[in-house]
């Protein structure tokens, strides 16, 4: 009886705090035991292929950096392209990311072939006073490839060393039901799953590359691991011509990537005209119309085509982040693709995401300034001027006047740069809406002697 | 006839791209023309110091299988070396055979301290060529073989060569700094075993061209000795600059740079004493001065030059006087950079790379101070000193000096063909007459002076210098000029001549080679003052102008047209006008706009 008396009350609390533990798991809080004791969050980049230090950046040291320093290529055999990039901003831990950049699995003769390049550049990186920890494989593997990828990443990691951590990108078709991640997570110690790009982009679409982040969906979905992760947020722009739909699409016309095209290139044409909105993601969309044909570059655009640039905005950021942070559990922390490259002026520039990211106020009142880089001349002072708008996409023109300290000898225009030099030491520059993105270099100043820029806005 | 000129266009194109071209022109006008000279691993090599060549250990020539020593050799003969070329290595050699090898060695009779330490030598290299096929652990057995192997031996040859295998093994290990010390002390220790080739190679390998980031890093473990000092801070301080510069892309900026040699400053400031007990304050002085000027303070680096005491041995270092000149330029004190230019230019001591530095340089002092004829001498002996025995490498270019050299010759060819007035040439033609290379500069004045239609002139010159095709060419045009005044006819004759003649009476064919157009940069060269930009784009207009003979040939035809009114001559001269213009070389000329609106304007007249 005693036994029965003691025994039922504590048999009912069991089945509850059960009930209790299965809902929690169903929801996604996967919390007490499964819960890890402390992960914490880090903001990071990748820093790509073409990525390179603006001058404008704060130097402010990130928490983390995942630096693109190979390829994996397959010729008549397997080979492994690597070299480190001569400057990285500052962080407290790197990543080496090798990239495949066909669609399936590279074999066993890759991995070992990569196994020992990771390990040379993981001693020229600690050479140089890097921080490694660890190495990320950026295969985009079929889903249903995924067995093969995890006995890939098993075969790499046997002549890794042992301090060296793998981490894998992940695609988010990898994590539906019924596919092989488990066996792909398990031989990681992080993964860090993209959300951007998820649909091949095409004219009647919706343009956007960022994707949005529920999460409460992910949340279990990526907790059930056990398994360090990271979400991986867009931060770059893209530009694309779309072709005239209207009233059918011409036959073999189709959607144009344009690698280093700016908003102000076609801005400054009278050919367009210009729609913006926001998409889902809370990117803005700037849809600029042909008018009339035209001969745009290398591109011959008909009345109607499209020139459309999607941005990334402190919105997007903020909105990811937001949700990201969310999911919770295992989850470490966000990286964004990816850290600009010198061309992308008018891309969010890195220390206008990290501020978006830390999901402060916005700042109350950012100035506008102009920064002056000095340049090589022997006789001369020479240097390129750059704007930072305190309003980069603003739906108005602005006008700023941008006064050097002394005479100016003459100034040579950025091309398309609506910029004139009034008078001796005054400079004015007419902005379109929404150009004044990022650093946006003016031009190059030359005086006989030191100067300093000041800017205004004209009113 | 279009697949035809297809090929050709594309023939033309991969030629064009397979062979990039030199492209200075003006350079004394980037700061980076001024920095210090590079340093490579010779440059740091003491002149005569006396090597032995002795065969290394286990590589002498031995009969075969006599004794167990001799197998050894035999043995230690045959490891394959590792193929770094491929990935895919031939397999490692058996190390259980080479070990006993070792053993039966060391237990033969009678050996001699000296090959005892053979023995003892051979088995470290056996380490550490078996190792080489990426065992680290046998590698690090090698290193402590031949670290304990230091500690005993005598003979001298032995020493040198396990010096050179330790700092090999520190090679493979990253251990840069270890590795180039024993590299560096090697190359001018008397009595080493190891070539100079061997070291110069190794140190090469080892540092490349600045030692890059590792040198940076470790660069305090230097100061141990001054020789090291020096040889860090020079290699570190190699001049540096982005060739994007020259080509219109924004300036680059490094956040790195300046710290690195703030902290070079400070460590020479810290290690005044180690340098000052070498070569007194001069050596200290020097690197001073070349890390300052690295740093882009040439006021610094002047204040450091008039500090450092002079002595004979410092004032005649082709460094001392490059890096005062530069001082001086760089301060616009343009007049003062002549004087140590023109000692490095004299200098017995120099390269010929820094007296084409000089030479350059001396070009650049002269334009700024506006003295045509020294800087037509210095840009002219650029041109046709002796090149053919230097090596010009491509495309590390400014790296190794070769930019001194101008290959290009766009310097020399504009001063010839616009820069310089036309009096000045002749009088520097009369006063240098067998200077080399005086041909080309009185070939130029003679096409200067068809421009000014002194064609009588010009043909008495053509022909003093034997262009005979030239010399006819202008006798002919003298003779249709000078009708010219006297009929309107005559003057289509003389139009018509200049016409069926492009690029042979007024262009200068001598100097360009098919890139004039290139050399027309005033527009965007921001390297220049106002008064200079001006001036230089007024006379490339002039020149585009004057050298241009279907634009000249235009202008004649259109007064023609003008005033032989709706006449048969009229129609020919506006027929011809229009042929003319339309085949101007716009990309060279430029003046588009004005040349469709006369095209327009003929070809309304031609219909009327």
């Amino acid at each position: 009886m005693l036994n029965i008396g003691v025994h039922r009350p504590s048999s009912a609390a069991s089945f509850l705090i059960l009930v209790l533990i299965t809902s929690l798991l169903l929801t996604g809080c996967v919390a007490l035991s499964s819960q890890p004791a402390s992960v914490p969050w880090t903001t990071g980049f990748w820093f790509w292929e073409g990525s390179s230090i603006d001058p404008s950046y704060s130097g402010q040291a990130l928490d983390i950096v995942y630096v693109q320093v190979g390829t994996i290529e397959k010729q008549t055999e397997w080979r492994v392209y690597s070299s480190l990039p001569q400057e990285l901003p500052p962080a407290r831990e790197y990543w080496l990311v090798y990239r495949y950049t066909n669609q399936g699995v590279p074999d066993s003769q890759a991995a070992s072939r990569l196994a020992a390049d990771i390990t040379r550049r993981q001693a020229a990186a600690r050479d140089g006073h890097l921080n490694v920890a660890g190495v990320q494989l950026d295969i985009d593997s079929p889903t249903s490839a995924l067995p093969r990828y995890a006995d890939f990443i098993r075969d790499v990691r046997r002549g890794l060393p042992k301090e060296m951590q793998v981490s894998i990108t992940a695609l988010l078709d990898w994590f539906r039901d019924g596919t092989a991640i488990d066996e792909v997570i398990a031989q990681v110690d992080e993964f860090v799953p993209q959300f951007y790009d998820l649909g091949r982009p095409e004219p009647r679409r919706q343009a956007a590359i960022a994707a949005r982040i529920d999460a409460p969906h992910w949340a279990p979905v990526f907790n059930r691991f056990r398994k360090r992760f990271r979400i991986g947020i867009s931060a770059f722009g893209r530009t694309q011509v779309v072709p005239n739909a209207e009233p059918t699409p011409s036959p073999g016309r189709r959607l144009v990537f344009y690698g280093d095209l700016r908003p102000l290139d076609v801005a400054t044409s009278a050919a367009f005209e210009l729609k913006s909105s926001r998409n889902e993601a809370d990117e803005t969309v700037l849809s600029y119309r042909a008018t009339r044909k035209l001969q745009f570059g290398y591109q011959r655009l008909d009345a109607g085509d499209i020139v459309q640039f999607i941005i990334p905005t402190p919105d997007t950021i903020r909105s990811a982040v937001r949700s990201a942070r969310q999911i919770k559990g295992y989850m470490a922390g966000v990286v964004f693709f990816r850290w600009p490259s010198s061309r992308e002026d008018w891309a969010m520039q890195p220390d206008e995401v990290l501020d978006a990211a830390t999901l402060g106020a916005p700042p109350a009142h950012k100035e506008n300034r102009v920064q002056a880089v000095p340049g090589d001349c022997a006789a001369v002072n020479c240097v390129d001027l750059y704007l930072d708008s305190a309003g980069p996409l603003s739906p108005q023109p602005a006008r700023y006047r941008i006064r050097a300290s002394t005479p100016l000898e003459y100034f040579l225009p950025e091309q398309n740069m609506p910029v004139k030099l009034s008078g001796s030491s005054d400079l004015e520059l007419s902005l379109p809406p929404y150009c004044g993105r990022g650093h946006l270099y003016i031009g190059r100043a030359v005086s006989l002697h030191r100067a300093e820029f000041t800017v205004q806005v004209d009113q | 006839m279009t697949a035809r000129r297809f090929l050709l266009f594309f023939l033309g194109f991969m030629l064009a791209g397979a062979c990039p071209w030199s492209d200075e022109l003006r350079e004394y006008l980037n700061a980076h023309f001024w920095l210090p000279f590079a340093k490579h691993a010779e440059s740091f090599e003491k002149p005569n110091v006396p090597r032995r060549d002795v065969p290394y250990a286990g590589m002498t020539a031995a009969a075969q299988g006599a004794t167990p020593l001799a197998r050894l050799r035999e043995a230690y003969q045959k490891i394959p070396p590792p193929d770094v070329s491929y990935q895919i290595q031939p397999p490692p050699p058996n190390l259980s055979s080479l070990r006993q090898a070792v053993a039966a060695a060391r237990s033969g009779p009678s050996l001699t301290r000296r090959d005892k330490e053979e023995v003892d030598l051979v088995e470290a290299k056996i380490e550490m060529r078996v190792g080489e096929f990426g065992d680290s652990i046998l590698l690090t057995s090698a290193q402590r073989k031949f670290l304990a192997f230091l500690r005993t031996a005598r003979t001298p040859e032995f020493q040198s060569e396990a010096r050179g295998w330790l700092a090999h093994i520190y090679y493979l290990s990253g251990e840069q700094t270890l590795a180039g010390k024993i590299y560096l002390d090697e190359l001018n220790r008397a009595g080493s075993n190891l070539s100079r080739e061997t070291l110069l190679t190794s140190l090469q390998i080892t540092y490349g061209y600045d030692g890059g980031p590792q040198l940076i890093a470790h660069l305090d473990e230097y100061f141990d000795t001054p020789e090291h000092a020096a040889f860090a801070i020079e290699l570190v301080t190699n001049p540096h600059w982005p060739r994007d510069a020259r080509h219109h892309q924004p300036f680059a900026r490094s956040a790195t740079t300046s710290q690195t040699y703030q902290r070079i400053k400070h460590l020479l400031a810290k290690h005044k004493d180690l340098l000052r007990s070498k070569d007194g304050a001069a050596t200290l002085g020097l690197l001073a001065m070349r890390t300052a000027l690295r740093m882009g303070d040439p006021g610094g680096a002047r204040q450091i030059a008039a500090s450092v005491s002079s002595t004979a041995a410092t004032d005649a270092s082709p460094d001392f006087q490059w890096m005062s000149a530069s001082a001086f330029f760089l301060s616009r004190n343009y007049a003062a950079a002549e004087k140590p230019l023109l000692a490095l230019f004299r200098s017995k001591l120099a390269t010929s790379g820094q007296r084409a530095a000089a030479a350059y340089g001396l070009c650049g002092v002269y334009w700024k101070t506006g003295n045509v004829s020294e800087q037509l001498r210095f840009a002219l002996w650029l041109d046709t000193v002796d090149r053919q025995h230097e090596y010009l490498s491509i495309p590390s270019g400014l790296r190794d000096l070769s930019v001194y050299w101008a290959s290009s010759s766009w310097d020399i060819n504009f001063l010839l063909d616009a820069g310089a007035p036309l009096d000045t040439l002749r009088s520097f033609a009369e006063q240098n007459s067998d200077l080399p290379g005086i041909r080309l500069v009185k070939y130029s004045i003679a096409v200067r002076l068809s421009r000014q239609g002194r064609y009588q002139e010009a043909a008495a010159l053509y022909k003093s210098i034997n262009a005979n095709r030239r010399a006819q060419r202008l006798q002919q045009l003298a003779q249709l000029s000078d009708a010219a005044d006297r009929s309107i006819d005559a003057r289509y004759r003389f139009a018509a001549y200049l016409a069926e003649n492009p690029n042979r009476i007024y262009y200068n064919d001598a100097i360009w080679q098919g890139m004039q157009s290139y050399v027309f940069q005033a527009a965007t060269d921001y390297r220049l003052s106002r008064t200079e930009r001006t001036q230089l784009l007024a006379a490339e207009r002039e020149l585009k102008d004057s050298q241009d003979e279907r634009w000249r040939a235009y202008l004649l035809l259109r007064d023609i047209v003008r005033d032989a009114g709706p006449s048969d001559l009229g129609r020919d001269a506006a027929k011809l006008a229009l042929r003319c213009l339309r085949r101007i070389n716009g990309d060279r000329f430029g003046r588009n706009e004005e040349i469709r609106q006369a095209d327009i304007a003929l070809s309304r007249s031609l219909q009327q």
